[in-house]
């Protein structure tokens, strides 16, 4: 019965691999006639992506300090979709996140680094946290549509925390509308010596495995997931919905909140205006993309990380524009979506497969 | 000060600025409104108005003249509405995710091709824009002359359409349909009407209207385009649907008020207010979810919208099947 199940299960997930790496084919293609179209020959084009992305430990660092905000804000939407919520709102939570930890981190109140680092990411997941529980509360108290709440939320965030390094988080006695450097002990440590990754690729990856079990080993998160697939059976089985709801809503703003505090403390090391512009938006892409799966998310994150910091070095030997990776990531997550309808038929192989498989363990059981 | 501010609402001038700012959001939410009512969830009006903003602007620039431009803005929304209706009615998507797919495509192709055509240093060279309508002495009337009598074409095309929408939608068979298959897509059906069609249709109609809603950013006044130029305007319009009540008027009245809260927030920058410019930038998003909040009950649209219809097969057989699903994945 075991066997059986596990069969399915990696039926299900070769099905994902096969309709994701599709849809990155057709994207590709269609990027491709695009470039075309410009005048640049697609192959060096994509050749200096490829490079850039993954030509030395320097580029690979790169692309991974990308994914890292990605990976963090595209766990919290996939595990908010998982409960059917939708959180478009992250990208105001990341800014706001990123303004409160900015906040902490410039204090410079002498404390050890084991206080003030973990005081800095808590203020970022609790500002992200707030911003989320607002349109989570509006459409649980009063059923307002969540989808149009975050949005004019991600505006109305955004917009203060520009603000805010012109106004009370400004160096002072500086001129440039940005904070103050973030204190010594409040930076995330590096990994790897002469490069920028840092330890916020660490916070993504064990919030990942975090988020799997919760999700697939507790019974809040099978509550979840109950409630985002069937929220009427969900309550007629005495489940408390609402409360699900607002509870998936605040990780999932946590999550975004993270994701801009690790992109400061951990590579920017100042709070400009406009620092991390459409990461909230691209990482739906990357949730999709993951199928709102931990594990797919991490590597979806490294995949969108690995093009955009590729697309730079693209600009820069042939002057595609770098806007390129806009049409990439859009293609992707139509064709993903397209692609998870269509049942992909793996024809009689699989299922010969399955019964072989099936076979050999009885045989073992017997033996 | 507040006297200041209270003057200043009257002013011809404030208010001639309100209707024309009103009229990209009114476009683009009277041609929602057709999606909606048709049951499609139309969050891709962003994405449709950018493409309007950039394609009006560009055909008004090469061939020198705005209509042209109107009608490429118009094109522009219609094909990024058909990939939105492919994928939501044919394909059968969550409807919101398609829409975040589309406004991302949407920013993509025109930040790309903006790029392209006009290099990396971005300069600006300004399309010929729609002029105003001059109404002879009506024109030169106090008060209400500048503010009716001294738009652009557009404008008064916008408002004008409030009234031609509440009748197709209410008064004829067409309309009927649309309504009809938004609330209850299986009787339709059964009385041999395409619920494909229709919706297709209507979906393809808010593409146009949105289109021309971004044209009407780029091609009055400005005139000329930059990344990312309707700042959310697509999202104001759906929010505006809502308010109104998937009603016409109620909706028009709904983009009024955002209408005015822009212009008001541009008169109290110029009247060198003491606050950061932010805040003024924020103010429509701001009084959009406060209306929201306190003037709003929860208000329920079409019954069949954002749900895709499938032909034969009825909503609990889907439920009952996910059902199914779901009870393997917990007890193996």
């Amino acid at each position: 019965m075991k066997a059986r199940l596990d069969i399915k299960k990696f039926e299900v997930v070769l099905g994902y691999v096969i309709s994701s790496v599709i849809s990155i084919v057709v994207s590709l293609v269609i990027s491709a006639g695009v470039l075309l179209a410009q005048g640049t020959d697609p192959i060096s084009a994509f050749t200096y992506l490829f490079q850039g992305a993954f030509g030395d430990i320097g580029g690979f660092s790169a692309s991974l300090v990308s994914a890292t905000p990605l990976m963090l804000a595209g766990l919290g939407i996939a595990f908010a979709f998982r409960a059917g919520i939708f959180n478009i709102g992250a990208e105001g939570q990341l800014y706001l996140g990123a303004m409160l930890a900015t906040w902490v981190a410039t204090l410079p109140l002498g404390l050890p680094k084991v206080v003030h680092l973990p005081l800095a990411l808590l203020a970022g997941m609790a500002a992200g946290a707030f911003w989320a529980f607002i349109p989570s509360y509006l459409k649980v108290a009063k059923g307002f549509n969540e989808v149009i709440t975050t949005i004019l939320m991600n505006y109305i965030g955004v917009y203060f925390v520009n603000y805010s390094v012109h106004g009370f988080l400004q160096e002072p006695g500086g001129y440039l509308p940005q904070s103050a450097p973030i204190v010594e002990t409040a930076r995330l440590p590096k990994l790897v010596a002469n490069t920028e990754l840092h330890a916020g690729l660490l916070v993504g990856l064990v919030g990942a495995v975090v988020l799997y079990i919760l999700l697939q080993k507790t019974d809040f998160g099978y509550q979840l997931r109950c409630v985002g697939s069937n929220p009427e059976a969900a309550r007629t089985s005495g489940m408390n919905a609402k409360l699900t709801l607002i509870i998936a809503m605040l990780v999932s703003g946590a999550f975004a909140g993270l994701a801009g505090t690790a992109e400061i403390l951990g590579y920017q090391n100042l709070l400009l205006e406009n620092f991390s512009p459409n990461t909230g938006y691209d990482a739906i892409a990357v949730a999709l993309l993951g199928r709102l799966n931990p594990m797919g998310v991490v590597l979806a994150a490294i995949f969108f990380g690995a093009l955009r910091n590729g697309a730079n070095i693209m600009q820069i030997m042939t002057g595609v524009p770098v806007t390129i990776v806009y049409i990439i990531q859009a293609v992707i997550i139509l064709s993903v979506l397209g692609f998870s309808t269509c049942k992909i038929k793996l024809g009689f192989l699989l299922e010969r497969g399955n019964k072989v498989a099936l076979h050999s363990v009885k045989n073992v059981n017997r033996a | 000060m507040l006297s200041t501010v209270l003057k200043m609402l009257i002013e011809p001038d404030f208010l001639a600025a309100a209707i024309r700012l009103t009229t990209p959001l009114l476009l683009a939410a009277l041609g929602g409104l057709f999606s909606e009512r048709s049951g499609v969830l139309n969050l891709g009006l962003e994405g449709m108005m950018l493409m309007g903003a950039f394609f009006g602007y560009l055909g008004a620039l090469y061939t020198q003249n705005v209509v042209v431009g109107l009608v490429i803005a118009a094109l522009a929304g219609m094909v990024l509405a058909l990939i939105h209706a492919i994928m939501s009615v044919t394909v059968k998507v969550d409807q919101i995710v398609t829409a975040v797919g589309i406004n991302m495509l949407a920013l993509g192709i025109t930040s790309t091709a903006f790029r392209v055509i006009f290099g990396n240093d971005l300069q600006q060279i300004e399309s010929p824009g729609l002029r105003t309508v001059n109404f002879g002495p009506l024109s030169e009337l106090p008060f209400v002359g500048p503010i009716l009598f001294n738009q652009m074409s557009i404008v008064y095309f916008a408002f004008l359409l409030i009234p031609v929408v509440h009748f197709i939608l209410f008064h004829t068979h067409w309309g009927l349909k649309i309504r009809a298959t938004g609330e209850h897509p299986k009787a339709v059906d059964t009385v041999g009407t395409s619920v494909y069609t229709v919706r297709y249709w209507s979906v393809i109609i808010s593409g146009l209207l949105a289109g021309l809603g971004g044209a009407a950013v780029t091609l009055t006044g400005i005139n000329t385009f930059y990344d990312n130029i309707t700042a959310g305007r697509g999202f104001i319009a759906f929010a505006a649907i809502v308010f109104g009540k998937w009603n016409p008027v109620g909706t028009a009245l709904a983009t009024l008020l955002f209408g005015a809260g822009d212009a008001f927030q541009l008169r109290l920058q110029a009247l060198g207010f003491k606050l950061p410019y932010q805040f003024f930038l924020m103010l429509p998003y701001v009084l959009t979810l406060l209306v929201l909040v306190f003037f709003m009950g929860p208000s329920k649209g079409p019954v069949a919208s954002g749900q895709a219809y499938v032909k034969g097969g009825s909503k609990s057989k889907v439920r009952q099947s996910k059902l199914k699903l779901l009870k393997r994945e917990v007890n193996p």
